[in-house]
């Protein structure tokens, strides 16, 4: 089998182990606790996300919590607000070979998890 | 083999320069009015001397405009003044039916006007603005019990011209929530006669 064949072969495998995974992670009634009438909505709803690679034994992106960096992105992105009420974390997964043989990906995988509510400010007592 | 070295620096680099400008948001010229007046006959006469005072540490500040994508996400946009709106549309209703504190007084009611929602959100070319305010008449010094309460919301419809003039629909929204919050109070007889007395 000349090289070529062999790396069609393996690209083949590899293309049909490839795959996206999602996910619905948890759905909290609010990021922050904020009590009834005490807050402005600011939108309808808003999302967030956070991309990480893990490699081997490395994880690549934002280091931490990739939920509170998505949800620390959602809250940026409207002016003015401070806490999600009615957050959803889903997480979204693109892996190249998925195995549970082993403890850790043989090719990147990369995840991206999304935050997605209602922003809003909360009031001054 | 240096100069094209440098053209293909430039060419690497050339996409990442960019220009950001940071445009000022207007308001019209003339603010657009959508309701006949704020005076209300009866409060004029028996409230019209009463000092009364704003409080707006509970008015969002800005609304940002969210748009909404075809393939069915949102993506926000610039943010537009609420609290302002607000504050000059109350300085005319107090204007109209009481009266603005002296240097050298104290208030005998304060007008507390705090936000529930303020959703501003465009789909194509329409906007949509859907506030909710919830508007108190206090005593500034006792304020656990209320003269009055209650929350007050609307949806308005308008027609995205500028995006950084503040829409119309944003004015009609707040001038119809005040509108309805004199009426109200205008024809409740018995508040209006215990704020009367407040008349120094």
């Amino acid at each position: 089998m000349n090289k070529l064949t062999r790396t069609s072969v393996l690209l083949t495998t590899l293309l049909f182990a490839a795959g996206c995974l999602s996910s619905a992670s948890s759905f909290v009634s609010s990021s922050s606790p904020i009590s009834q009438g005490r807050y402005t909505e600011l939108a309808a709803e808003v999302s967030g996300t956070c991309t990480q690679v893990q490699w081997l034994f490395f994880t690549f992106g934002a280091a931490g919590s990739p939920q509170r960096h998505a949800l620390s992105d959602a809250i940026g992105r409207i002016s003015g607000a401070d806490a999600l009420t009615a957050m959803a974390v889903d997480v979204e997964q693109f892996t190249f070979l998925s195995t549970t043989l082993l403890p850790f990906p043989i090719l990147p995988v990369f995840t991206r998890t999304r935050v997605t509510g209602t922003p809003v400010k909360l009031n001054a007592q | 083999m240096t100069i094209w070295r440098i053209i293909c620096l430039a060419g690497a680099l050339a996409p990442l320069c960019g220009c950001h400008s940071v445009s000022e948001l207007r308001q019209p010229a003339n603010v657009p009015v959508f309701v006949d007046s704020y005076d209300s006959p009866v409060l004029v006469k028996k409230t019209g001397n009463v000092p009364c005072i704003l409080n707006l540490i509970n008015c969002a500040e800005k609304a940002t405009l969210v748009v909404n994508k075809l393939s069915g996400s949102t993506e926000p946009g610039p943010a537009f003044p609420v609290e302002a709106v607000v504050r000059e549309e109350c300085a005319i209703l107090i204007n109209s039916n009481f009266r603005q504190v002296n240097a050298a007084e104290h208030a005998k009611i304060e007008l507390k006007v705090e936000s529930r929602k303020v959703i501003l959100s465009r789909d194509g070319d329409d906007l949509s603005f859907s506030l909710s305010l919830a508007i108190m008449l206090l005593n500034p010094h006792h304020q656990d019990k209320p003269y009055f309460n209650n929350v007050y919301e609307v949806k308005t419809i308008g027609t995205m011209m500028d995006e950084n003039t503040v829409p119309n629909c944003v004015y009609e929204a707040v001038q119809r929530v005040l509108a309805n919050f004199i009426n109200e109070i205008s024809a409740n007889e018995y508040l209006v006669a215990r704020l009367s007395e407040l008349a120094p």
